[in-house]
This record gives structure tokens, C-alpha cells and sequence, in this order.
């Protein structure tokens, strides 16, 4: 028998009590009058044949009573051995552990660990785990099948055997991912147990034997839980109910960091004219942001050369701001630059890829006018249309200079036509668009006998295109564009994806185009202000007016800009698309005699590093030698580098359940005390009690009346 | 016939009281419990076996109205013609203190009545008894000191002057008997007999002294010591808190565990009463306050007797040699 309120069964021992006294002393409250003491000798009570119980009977009945109501206010119950097994509650733990860039501060990796090593200790008998790293993927280590045929006890050391000489990746924490793929490895694992265990109960209820234990799921987060931490995806996903998380935090000791932005990782139109700015007073612009709860502001920012490094230059960044700071020209051969001054050195270094700027030439053709207003290469030629990684020259080829020369893929960016085009001007420029190129095609005014027609059919070989002249009144606006094109989506944000502020004083109509034509815009009348169309390798834009003041206002807009850009810098994917990220492969030609990538040594202690593995895994300036040597600088996700902690709440915003590991005494306690209750309540013993005690007082009433009157009788 | 059947009526009612000290004590009227006492004594005197033995005839004096008609004289008359009252030996004109212990340990009592009620029935019954035979009779009741002091008188109103005395309440603390033995040998001038009524429950370091003290004064002593039935055999129901009635000192009391160490030690405080007494030639007697008064009415007449049957005074010690002192806790002859 087990009691509810154990507590309550002290008051039986009170029974004992008067009992004892009575035997002990019997204190007399009168006091009996005697003439003197004189004679009397003091004596001690002791008990003597005197000194004794009576109405034993009535005694015992009424300890009995006593002891059964405190019985009944103890709320006893009768447990079976079926349903304390079925007190038993496994679980089904994972554990994510946090590999990525932002662990390698202090001692957050040997945090983790002991995290891990925790939550395996804490495993009980029939307990399963499974272990997931994840930096900018998720990556399962462990499942619960591998797990369950270990040797038992081998599960207390797991984390040390499977991250054993490990340390965390240089990459970025796709958190989101993570959680997402931990959550679906424990919703899998939880409808197959659902289905066991619902089998169990019923071969339970049919053979009357103890029914299964029940199996919960719980995921272990052990990571520093930054703020660059990547949740995005976890929006919309539904987190399933049965699944709670627990956050096992791991925190720096110190938490001051700061970093560095190149320019090459700023947009490049935003950087452009600063960089060239820069570049003109002979200094190199970049940025340094310091994180929100730093502790530091002042910081040192020196070259890293393989002859060693360059003299600091000191730095004042408030936390939580960035500032755009100019120090010296990279000295010849720096590789990176380093900083100095917080307290993590992780993200300390930013290496620099010092490529010699690829010249290229923005090539016009066509007619043009001589009046600014009127002309289409003036507002060309006012665009420096040169990074730090490019030289680019606005040359012109007019009808004098002779036939088109075949061009060369990579030195000409970008060919703007305008006017009219002859076959034998028209034919080269689709030759360059099909090997790749890119062509803008500015189309004339219509009213030119059909030339801006036939020059559109014999760039684009399109022979159903109709070109006109569209009647517009006091001006065109465009009014619908294709932001997601990639060459409108630098100006998809809200700042800048108002249009309407440009009329357009004339354009052409262009209808009947294939369906290979995209509109990437459209005026307000609904004719097409530009159309996108792939030509073989390349493609073709045309604009259906000038951006010249006499069409429109489109060159005097600040839209030009980006709009220019946005065409040039579409014609550097394929080089864009040399440059390595963490993560990447490395090209399948480098470790041939033809071809090897290789890490260069940024410091004087550092050494060049053949690469044999499959990916990039680490920062630095990899050369990939072979025909051609293309450098490369790899550098940590900036979002590594914030690394403010995110909240808890932050988790719950999109969608988590929190839930804090109960200890595996208190959850076994609290489920047997649920169950005690509930088998209390069934089966109400106190009330049987209750009338025990009862009857034992009539049976006292009835004997203590008879025993006096039999006293009575005998007096 | 009527004076008879009155004169009988009134014997029986006497008899039934001075043989029954409950009885006794259902008279509120202390006066009246003293003459009940007497008279019941007198009636037992003419039909008691001890008639004519321990109150010795002395002379005849003339009747005169107002006397006792029990004390005529009828062969006397049959021979006179005349009416002739006997006089007994104890009618002589004595001094007589009673010296009275009205202390808080009178007051303990397992009867109906307790040990001071009955001292004072004893009292005024020795008073009542020894006017009549036309003594002086003086009172002096102590406590831890002297409460009331009535000298010794023989007049009319004196005795009402003594039951005014006897009829105050108990209100003294412990027991002092230095102080009023000591006083009265001072206050004493004449020879006298001394009648202590006392439960001598004290210490009895100077008892002998002050004792000593009277006799060297040449007066006779008497103690009538007053005990309780419970005092004399411990009796009481079980265990139990005890108080001193006089210290107030409380005791656990187990009486089957002091009992015997009781009667052991209240032996030996009575074999040292009666030692002190024996020595000095005190007549000692224990009254026990479930035995009739008229008892005590005996004693003193033995102790006339015995004083009238030696040749004269000659002194203390002589007396007390020839006696060897006597004691007694009963009444009786010798």
C-alpha cells in the first residue's frame, strides 16, 4: 500500500503519547492537604502494580480509531507492478551541435563538447540519441539506430569519439536548416514509434500485460546562438508539437569583436565611385564594424605580406556601429589584412585578392549625335564604369572606322548599338552575342523608313518583329517592371524601385515578338520600354527609347547608373564565376599536372599549401595555376562575424517550442505522482476508512456505556 | 416523673453525642457540644464500671437550688431528711490553663470534622467539665506565636469569655510550642495544671526544655495530642501531590512507596514524645478524633485521682519516679 500525504500518518503516533504519559507520570492536578510533610519521604513515580492502564479495551478501540483516521488522511492506495513499468518514459534525444566559424572563439568548442558530454550522461536505460553537427549544413553524425548498437556505456563518451581532434568549420550557421532537418529527423522517427506503440497497447489490452513505455522527443541546441545565424527558412515551416527544444547556451568569457568589409564584398555600385575616390588619394577604403555588446573601440588595422607585415594604423569603431575607414595602398604582395583589439581573432583576417584590373571596353556603335542632349555616348562616357577589378574604356565605332572586327568575348563588356544597322554592321554583333556576348540595342526612331525595324530583325534574326512609333502625349512613364530579373533587382528594394519620377518623351513600339522576347519593363500605355532576349550564348536588351534628355530623362535619373551597371556587370558572370567561396569545390582540373589550386601563405610563418581536397574549407587567397593563374580570396561570412547572442524569444518568433530537459528524477517523479493520484481517486480507500472508524467508536460508545453501568452495578 | 423522663431524654441525647464525635459535631454550638459532652460523661460515670473509681467522693455540702439534682445524695436524704450534694474529689479549686494549638496542621482532617474542631470541643469541653467543679480555668491558643491568652477565672461569664475564645477560626501558619510554654511559665504564677491539646507535629528539639521548664515551676502537665486517623496510618487513595498545610511545600506522594517510611519515621517523632514526656513526668495521651471526647473527660479525672492519692507534693522528680510517667493513648484506669 502507498499513501498520497504521508505526512499525515504522524498524527497516529500522538496516540501514543497521552498513553505514555499516563504510564510515566501521573501528574495529579489537586493537590491533597496533608497536616505536615515532616514524616514523608520524597519518591519518585514509578510504575507499580497500582500505576496501571485501565478499561484497556476502551484504549485500544480508541488508539484503533485514531490510527484508521489518520490512515484516511494520508489518502492510502494500492499500487501494481503493472503500473509502475508503466511510469517508465523513454526519449528520443538529438543533439545539435554547433560547428560553424563562430565556435572557434574561446573555449565554446570545449563548451560544446561538455555540453554534449552532459546530455549523454544523462541518458537513462531505454533512452536513444542521435547526433547532428550543422554550420551552413546540417549534417547527421549519429542516428538512434547506430546509436542503440553500441556497446552500452559507450554512450557516455559518445560526443569525445565522434568529434574527436575536430574543431569547428570556417563556415556560416545556416541555423534554420538545422533545426529544420533535426525536427524532421524526429517527427520520422516519432510517427514509427507512434505506430509501435499503438500496437503494443493494443497486444497489451489483448494479453493483459504491462503496456509499452511511452518514447518522447526532445532536441539538445548546443550552440553560441549568434546573431548572424541564419533563421529565415524557418519561416513557415510548421514546428511540429511533440518536439520541444532545448537551448544549451554556450558563452564566451569575453564577448568584444569587431571585423572587416572589403569593397570587393560591398555592392560594387554603391562602391565604385567611392573606391575610385580612394583609389585617387592613393588610399584603400574599407569597412570595420563593431559588434553591439563590444567592449572595445579603438583597433589596429594592418597589411599581412609574405614578407611580413605593415605598420598598424589605429581605428575608432563605437559598438554596435561600422565605419568606413581609409588606410594605406596594400603594400606589394599584402595577401590580407588583419585586425587587431577584440577580444576574438577568428574573423581577425580578410584576405585580399590583388588581381590587376581587368581592362575592358565599353564599345558603342552606331550613329550618334553630336548635341549632348541628343546623344547616347555622352551619358555613357560620364559613367566610370571601373572597380578596383576592371578598367573599363568607352571607345566608339563609327561607319569611318570601317567593318566590326570580330570581338573578343572578354575584353568587350558590354556593345551598346544605336541608329540604324546594316547587315554588315548587324552581322558581327550577332556573331559576338552568340559567342557570349552582351549587346544593348537603342532603338531609333521609327519614322526612318522601317530602319529601326529591319536593324532589330538582323541583330536578333527575329523576322517578325514590328517596330512603329508610338504616339505618346505629354510623356510615357514606365509603370511595370520585372524586379525579380537580375538586372532590376538591385532596385527592387522600396528606396529605389520608383520609376515613375522618369517620363519618356518618345519611344518605339515593338510588337509581335517572339516569345523568346522578355519585357523586363513597360510604359504606362502598355508598349514595351525593354525587352531582354538570349541569343545563343548571350543576350540582347533593347530599349524601345533613349535615355538621351531628348527621349527622356532616363540618363539624368539616378537610375542610369545602377541600370548600367547592372548590364555591364551581367556581362562579368562568367568571371565573376571564377571566384571562390568557402564550400566550393575546387575546380576538377587542379590537382593534374596541368592545373593545382593552391592556399598562399599570408604571413612570414605561413607556408603555400597544395590543395587535395574536395573543397574549399578554409579562408585565404587560393591561386588556381594552370594556362591561366586566377587568384581567388576566400574570406568568413560576415555573419559569422555578429556575434551579438540571439535571443531565446527570437527562436520562438518563428515558430520553435522551447522546453527545458526535465530531469529524468523529476519527470519520473512527477509521472508517478499524476499516476498515484489518479489511482487514489479510483480507488478511495479512505473512505472505507472513514466508516472503520466509525464503527470502531459506536463499538467504544457502546462498550464504555456498559462498562460503567456494570461499575455502577457493582458498587 | 416528668423532671425524670427529661432528666433521661436528656441523658440519652448526651450519651449518644459524647460517645459519637460525628455526632458530636453536628452541634454547632461549641457550648453546647461541651456540656453534651460533660453531661453524657456524668451519666456514663453513674452507670460506667469505673463509677466511684477514678472521681472519689470527698464531702457532702448542703444542696442550694441551682445544683446539679444528680449529684444528691439519696441514703443520705433517707437517713436526713435532708438534701446533700456529694462533692467529689476534683471539686477543688485548681488552676487550670488550656493551652490550645490552633496552628494550620489542626485544620487537616479526613473526617467530617477536622482536628482543630475537634481540640476546640475538647477544649471547652475540659472548660465546661472543670467549672463545674469550680476551677479556674484560663485558655491560651498559639499558633507560631501567642494568639489568645485568657486567665485563669472562676466567675460568672468567664466561661462564656472562654468560648469566645475557642470560637475564633483557625488563621495561624506553623507551629512554634516554644513561645506559649515559655509565656505561660512567665505568665503563671500559681500552681496549676497545664493541659496542652496539641497534634505536636513539630520539631521537639526544646519541647523537653520548655516542658521541664512548667514542671520545674511546679505545675502538673498534661498533653492531650490530637491526631487524625489518616495521620496516624498514612492513608491516601494513590499517587498524588501532597501539600504542607503550614510550609505549603508541595510533595509527589506514591503511597505505596512511603507508607512504611511514614510509619517508620512518625514512630519514632511519637516513641521521642512519649521519651520526653516519661522523663518529665508529663501525662501524655493521644486523642485519635474519631474517639469520644468523654475520653479525655477520664484522663483528667485519673489525673485528680492520681494527684490526690500521692502524700502531697512532693515535687517533680520524686513523683515522677514513683510513677515512672504514664502515657496513655486511650482512656482509662490504671
Amino acid at each position: 500500500m502507498s499513501l498520497l500525504a504521508p505526512l499525515y500518518v504522524l498524527g497516529a503516533l500522538a496516540v501514543a503519547l497521552p498513553v505514555l504519559f499516563h504510564l510515566i507520570r501521573r501528574q495529579v492536578k489537586d493537590r491533597t492537604p496533608i497536616s505536615t510533610i515532616m514524616f514523608l519521604p520524597t519518591s519518585q513515580p514509578r510504575l507499580t502494580r497500582r500505576s496501571r492502564l485501565e478499561n484497556l479495551p476502551l484504549l485500544l478501540l480508541r488508539a484503533l480509531a485514531l490510527i484508521l483516521l489518520a490512515l484516511a488522511f494520508s489518502r492510502p492506495f494500492l499500487r501494481s507492478t503493472s503500473t509502475a513499468e508503466a511510469d517508465a518514459v523513454n526519449r528520443r534525444v538529438i543533439a545539435l551541435v554547433d560547428t560553424s566559424a563562430s565556435m572557434r572563439r574561446g573555449d565554446l568548442w570545449d563548451q560544446a563538447l561538455t555540453q554534449l558530454a552532459n546530455v549523454t550522461e544523462n541518458l537513462r536505460p531505454g533512452d536513444s540519441i542521435a547526433v547532428v553537427s550543422f554550420d551552413a549544413e546540417p549534417r547527421l553524425r549519429i542516428g538512434f539506430e547506430a546509436a542503440n548498437e553500441l556497446p552500452p556505456g559507450s554512450l557516455r563518451d559518445l560526443g569525445q569519439r565522434l568529434f574527436a581532434g575536430e574543431q569547428p568549420s570556417w563556415y556560416a550557421t545556416d541555423l534554420a536548416a538545422a533545426l529544420r532537418f533535426a525536427a524532421e529527423l524526429a517527427t520520422a522517427q516519432d510517427s514509427g514509434s507512434t505506430a509501435e506503440s499503438t500496437a503494443a497497447l493494443a497486444a497489451a489490452d489483448e494479453e493483459l500485460v504491462a503496456p509499452a513505455a511511452k518514447v518522447e522527443s526532445q532536441l539538445v541546441l548546443i550552440s553560441d546562438l549568434q546573431s548572424g545565424a541564419s533563421l529565415d527558412s524557418l519561416q513557415g515551416f510548421a514546428w511540429p508539437q511533440q518536439v520541444p527544444v532545448e537551448i544549451r547556451r554556450v558563452v564566451p568569457s569575453r564577448r568584444s569583436n569587431a571585423w572587416i568589409t572589403l569593397p570587393n564584398e560591398q555592392p560594387a555600385s554603391a562602391a565604385a565611385g567611392e573606391a575610385a575616390a580612394a583609389s585617387a588619394a592613393r588610399t584603400f577604403r574599407l569597412r570595420v564594424s563593431n559588434a553591439a555588446d563590444s567592449l572595445h573601440s579603438q583597433f589596429r588595422l594592418n597589411w599581412l605580406t609574405p614578407t611580413g607585415a605593415s605598420i598598424p594604423e589605429t581605428v575608432q569603431v563605437p559598438p554596435g556601429q561600422s565605419r568606413v575607414v581609409h588606410v594605406a595602398q596594400p603594400p606589394q604582395g599584402a595577401l590580407a589584412i588583419a585586425l587587431s583589439g577584440d577580444d576574438h581573432d577568428f574573423d581577425n583576417v580578410r584576405y585580399y585578392a590583388q588581381d590587376p584590373p581587368l581592362e575592358q571596353t565599353l564599345l558603342f556603335v552606331g550613329d550618334d549625335a553630336d548635341e549632348p542632349r541628343e546623344s547616347l555616348l555622352y551619358y555613357l562616357q560620364r559613367i566610370s564604369l571601373s572597380t578596383p577589378a576592371r578598367e573599363v574604356a568607352v571607345q566608339r565605332h563609327t561607319a569611318e572606322d570601317g567593318p566590326l572586327a570580330e570581338f573578343h568575348q572578354e575584353r568587350i563588356g558590354l556593345v551598346v548599338a544605336a541608329g540604324k544597322l546594316d547587315a554588315q554592321a548587324a552581322e558581327p554583333l550577332r556573331r559576338f552575342v552568340r559567342g557570349g556576348g552582351r549587346l544593348v540595342y537603342v532603338l531609333p526612331p521609327a519614322g526612318d523608313n522601317g530602319l529601326a525595324e529591319s536593324s532589330l530583325r538582323l541583330l536578333s534574326g527575329d523576322e517578325e518583329l514590328q517596330v512603329g512609333e508610338a504616339s505618346v502625349g505629354d510623356y510615357a512613364m514606365l509603370s511595370r517592371i520585372d524586379f525579380t530579373d537580375p538586372l532590376f533587382l538591385p532596385l527592387s528594394d522600396p528606396k529605389f524601385n520608383d520609376f515613375s519620377k522618369i517620363r519618356f518623351w518618345a519611344h518605339r513600339t515593338v510588337e509581335a515578338a517572339p516569345q523568346q522576347w522578355k519585357t523586363l519593363a513597360s510604359f504606362d500605355n502598355g508598349w514595351p520600354a525593354i525587352l531582354e532576349r538570349e541569343a545563343g550564348e548571350g543576350q540582347i536588351w533593347v530599349f524601345t527609347a533613349g535615355w538621351q534628355p531628348v527621349e527622356s530623362q532616363l540618363a539624368l535619373s539616378t537610375k542610369f547608373i545602377p541600370l548600367m551597371f547592372g548590364l555591364f556587370d551581367s556581362a562579368r558572370a562568367d568571371v565573376a564565376a571564377t571566384k571562390l567561396r568557402l564550400g566550393d569545390p575546387v575546380p576538377a582540373a587542379a590537382g593534374t599536372a596541368s592545373q593545382s589550386m593552391v592556399r598562399l601563405a599570408e604571413t612570414t610563418s605561413g607556408h603555400e599549401q597544395v590543395i587535395e581536397a574536395e573543397r574549399i574549407e578554409r579562408p585565404g587567397v587560393y591561386q588556381l595555376r594552370g594556362e591561366r593563374v586566377t587568384t581567388s580570396a576566400v574570406n568568413l561570412a560576415e555573419s559569422e562575424s555578429r556575434t551579438e547572442p540571439l535571443g531565446d524569444d527570437e527562436l520562438e518568433r518563428m515558430g520553435v517550442i522551447l522546453g527545458t530537459t526535465v530531469p529524468d528524477e523529476v519527470a519520473a517523479q512527477t509521472q508517478r505522482q499524476l499516476r498515484d493520484v489518479e489511482l487514489e481517486s479510483q480507488q478511495r480507500l479512505w473512505q472505507w476508512l472513514l466508516i472503520g472508524v466509525l464503527g470502531l467508536l459506536a463499538l467504544e460508545t457502546w462498550l464504555g456505556g456498559w462498562l460503567g453501568r456494570r461499575r455502577r452495578a457493582t458498587a | 416523673m416528668a423532671v425524670s423522663a427529661a432528666f433521661t431524654n436528656a441523658a440519652s441525647t448526651s450519651d449518644a453525642a459524647s460517645h459519637d464525635p460525628h455526632a458530636l459535631m453536628r452541634i454547632k454550638n461549641l457550648q453546647l457540644r461541651a456540656r453534651a459532652v460533660v453531661e453524657g460523661f456524668y451519666n456514663g460515670l453513674h452507670r460506667s464500671p469505673f463509677h466511684g473509681f477514678s472521681v472519689e467522693f470527698s464531702e457532702y455540702r448542703p444542696y442550694t437550688p441551682g445544683d446539679d439534682p444528680r449529684g444528691l445524695d439519696w441514703k443520705l436524704y433517707a437517713r436526713s431528711d435532708r438534701y446533700f450534694i456529694k462533692r467529689f474529689e476534683n471539686e477543688t479549686n485548681r488552676h487550670v490553663y488550656l493551652v490550645l494549638d490552633r496552628s494550620r496542621s489542626m485544620g487537616f482532617g479526613t473526617l467530617a470534622y477536622d482536628k482543630s474542631q475537634y481540640a476546640v470541643t475538647l477544649a471547652a469541653t475540659l472548660a465546661y467539665f472543670l467549672s463545674l467543679q469550680r476551677d479556674s480555668v484560663g485558655l491560651l491558643t498559639f499558633d507560631e506565636s501567642v494568639g489568645e491568652f485568657v486567665p485563669a477565672r472562676q466567675r460568672p461569664g468567664h466561661f462564656r469569655q472562654l468560648m469566645v475564645a475557642l470560637s475564633r477560626p483557625l488563621a495561624g501558619s506553623s507551629t512554634n510550642l516554644d513561645v506559649p510554654l515559655q509565656q505561660l511559665a512567665q505568665l503563671i504564677a500559681k500552681r496549676g495544671l497545664v493541659i496542652l491539646i496539641s497534634d505536636l507535629l513539630a520539631p521537639l528539639q526544646t519541647l523537653q526544655q520548655n516542658l521541664g521548664l512548667l514542671r520545674s515551676r511546679g505545675h502538673e502537665v498534661m498533653i492531650l495530642r490530637t491526631l487524625d486517623p489518616g495521620e496516624l496510618q498514612l492513608s491516601l487513595p494513590g499517587p498524588t501531590t501532597v501539600r504542607d498545610m503550614e510550609t505549603g511545600r508541595e510533595l509527589y506522594l506514591d503511597p505505596d512507596a512511603a507508607g512504611e517510611q511514614y510509619n517508620q519515621n512518625f514512630s519514632a517523632h511519637r516513641e521521642q514524645i512519649r521519651s520526653i514526656c516519661n522523663s518529665l513526668g508529663v501525662d501524655l495521651y493521644e486523642l485519635p478524633t474519631d474517639q469520644p471526647l468523654a475520653d479525655a473527660l477520664l484522663h483528667v479525672v485519673s489525673n485528680q485521682k492520681q494527684r490526690s492519692g500521692r502524700a502531697g507534693r512532693r515535687g517533680m522528680l520524686a513523683r515522677g519516679a514513683n510513677r515512672g510517667g504514664r502515657t496513655g493513648s486511650q482512656g482509662g484506669g490504671p
